[in-house]
């Protein structure tokens, strides 16, 4: 007992060769099973195959961005990621204090130059997963969940409108948020009664774009037996045969790559969208939903998609249009 | 009495505060982590940097304000849980009036603008908290129904007119525009040159102000005197010709008074817009800063600073070790403060012992 207390207490890090990497995850936290546990993944998976260190936090609140970015910077970490909107600020404010220190931050647009800000065209994979919704309803009612009426979750929603009446124009979605503050993104009761309430008005399939929330729209969808769309991570796994399928975001990748090239001194600032084009948003196919869609459906959703790359569809972004 | 117990009893919260420091980094064993490096993080990683210091004594500041805000109706036997919303509106407001007025190129009328925005956001504040009295007094609803009602009626607000009207043009983050840049006059202060550019700002000067002005007003002037009276016993309080409506009234009023102060260090101190999402529940936190001081007005300022630590501390935690997260850095909050509040039971428990024996 005595040796392990000794040697838990003198413990001392080991000097790696490989580049050190932060990682600040957004209130949410890791487990969200959604956008924290995709950039999780992402950075987890940059461990084990580039041997890189790394070491995440989360945040406790929106002031303690700063500090874990500084802090990071001030222990000589060469690449500190940010995830999330809210870090756009201390990103910035940060990166000016330390040159040396590279950062990369996921949905914050920041310009300078060591910050690579890593942004995704949400708009693009949730119209894809609108005309997914729309080929799959019977009643041609459908449902939206979103975390917090903030702009981010309106290019959501505005976008997963617009293709679901691409493919019928006469379609009803039903638009619902689960809350006003934070705890929003981590109310899966809520959620379940939104989307049970939903289901009375008839909708038959539902997209949630509501972080942690999402797990009581899944719960909701099998009791009702009608089809639940995940977001951000692939959520297929989470009730095989109820999501119809999942609104990707590959937060993961944006990550992996950008820890990638910062291993191999090929770092580059500045800004990097990822949409449909290079698989940065997608719709999720795997074994866990195939037997849900006939090979027409599939063909017709891919066409969709290649319409929407060689932009003959134009979809809407509330970033833009308000 | 006898000098001894008297020791005991102010010692309580210290004895308090070291055990539960010692039971944390015993905790941290089982999570093969070094007790002496966790017991180093949670003590010295206030003033690890100036920086550090400086957010530290910023959330000391929305602690503080927070604090009183509940210790002010609990002298008057109120349980005032609606901080929270209040903080949110008032700050919205403050954000609000900070955009909204443009001030001429003139000193003077520089001034007036200044004390226009900060009168207005203290009276946005006060009047969120009336709402509670005056359903109170109306309605003979409970305080505390009402008021962890209006906070989500006040977040519903805020959110929806921060996100429908007010949203930064600039910005896809849920945000108001920054306040007009005359406004902005605490960007570039003395302190916040010093503290490395972090959160602090004056606004810690005027909430220690006013725990010393409230432990005067509470002892030595007619009102503190009305409202102790009330809180000891209502009945007797109305004999004496204290009717429970001022009481309501000036009690919450102030409260809201207090709650905008939070809103204030937030707008024009720190962030110079009015973010969602911006309070990490302060005026919950108040509550558990309030209790540990038992309504002292002087001792709030300790235990707010002890909280500030523990606050920050929970996020640093997560960041120096290998295994404990920020979960567990709760658990260990939790374990603080319940060892500092059990000490003062076990100081009287002791206490009444002895007197016995």
């Amino acid at each position: 007992m005595l040796k392990i207390l000794i040697s838990i207490l003198f413990v001392s890090h080991a000097a790696f060769a490989a580049i050190k990497v932060g990682l600040v995850l957004d209130k949410g936290g890791k487990d969200d099973k959604s956008f924290n546990t995709s950039a999780y993944e992402g950075a987890t998976k940059a461990q084990k195959e580039l041997g890189i260190e790394l070491k995440y936090v989360e945040a406790t609140d929106t002031n303690s961005f700063e500090v874990l970015h500084r802090n990071f910077a001030q222990k000589k970490y060469d690449l500190v990621i940010g995830i999330g909107f809210a870090q756009a600020d201390a990103v910035k404010k940060v990166a000016a204090l330390f040159p040396q220190t590279q950062f990369a931050i996921v949905d914050g647009d920041v310009t300078a130059p060591n910050v690579r800000a890593l942004l995704f065209e949400e708009h693009e994979g949730s119209f894809l997963v609108g005309a997914a919704a729309a080929m799959k309803s019977k009643t041609s009612v459908i449902g939206f969940i979103g975390g917090m009426d903030i702009p981010l979750i309106r290019r959501f929603q505005k976008a997963y409108e617009a293709g679901a009446k691409h493919v019928n124009p006469k379609i009803k979605v039903i638009t619902n948020y689960i809350g006003v503050t934070g705890e929003a993104w981590n109310n899966p009761a809520k959620a379940k009664e939104i989307a049970l309430a939903q289901a009375g008005q008839k909708a038959d399939v539902i997209f949630h774009a509501a972080g942690a929330s999402g797990s009581g729209l899944f719960d909701a969808a099998a009791e009702k037996k009608i089809f639940a769309i995940g977001v951000d991570s692939n959520q297929n796994w989470i009730k095989p045969g109820v999501v119809l399928t999942s609104m990707l975001k590959r937060v993961d990748v944006a990550v992996f790559d950008t820890i990638k090239q910062a291993n191999d001194k090929t770092f580059k600032a500045g800004v990097v969208r990822f949409g449909l084009k290079n698989s940065g948003v997608d719709w999720a196919l795997d074994k866990n939903n195939d037997s849900l869609w006939s090979q027409p459906e599939k063909t017709k959703l891919d066409d969709i998609k290649k319409q929407i790359i060689a932009k003959k569809i134009s979809v809407p972004d509330y970033y833009v249009t308000k | 009495m006898n000098r001894n117990i008297f020791n005991l009893t102010r010692l309580a919260p210290w004895l308090g505060l070291i055990g539960g420091l010692v039971l944390c980094c015993l905790l941290a064993l089982f999570f093969h982590e070094s007790p002496w490096h966790v017991f180093k993080i949670l003590t010295t990683s206030f003033y690890n940097s100036k920086f550090d210091l400086g957010l530290t004594l910023f959330y000391t500041t929305c602690l503080i304000f927070a604090g009183l805000s509940f210790a002010v109706p609990m002298k008057a036997g109120l349980f005032h849980i609606g901080s929270e919303g209040q903080i949110l509106f008032s700050a919205l407001i403050g954000a609000y009036l900070g955009t909204a007025i443009v001030p001429f190129d003139n000193p003077f009328s520089f001034i007036i603008a200044t004390a226009i925005i900060i009168l207005s956001t203290l009276a946005a504040g006060a009047a969120s908290a009336l709402l509670i009295a005056a359903f109170k007094i109306f309605k003979q609803a409970h305080e505390v129904v009402v008021a962890i009602m209006l906070n989500f009626i006040f977040a519903a607000i805020t959110t929806w007119l921060t996100v429908n009207r007010l949203q930064s043009p600039t910005s896809q983050n849920p945000e108001t525009a920054l306040i007009n840049e005359s406004f902005q006059f605490l960007k570039n202060d003395y302190l916040k040159t010093y503290f490395e550019n972090s959160p602090v700002s004056v606004f810690l000067f005027a909430a220690l102000g006013c725990c010393m002005i409230l432990h005067f007003v509470e002892r030595k002037t007619f009102i503190g005197y009305k409202i102790r009276a009330y809180g000891a016993n209502p009945h007797a309080a109305a004999r004496l010709g204290f009717t429970q409506n001022e009481i309501l009234m000036i009690s919450l009023g102030m409260a809201g008074v207090f709650s905008a102060g939070v809103g204030l260090t937030e707008v024009f101190g720190n962030t110079f817009q009015y973010k969602i999402g911006f309070s990490p529940q302060y005026g919950f936190l108040g509550i558990a800063v309030s209790l540990l001081a038992q309504q002292n007005f002087l001792g709030i300022i300790g235990s707010a600073f002890l909280m500030a630590c523990l606050h920050k501390g929970a996020s640093d935690l997560d960041l120096e070790t290998e295994h404990l997260t920020r979960d567990f850095s709760r658990v260990l909050q939790a374990i603080i403060i319940f060892s500092v509040a059990a000490s003062y039971y076990l100081a009287q428990h002791f206490a009444g012992r002895k007197r016995k024996s």
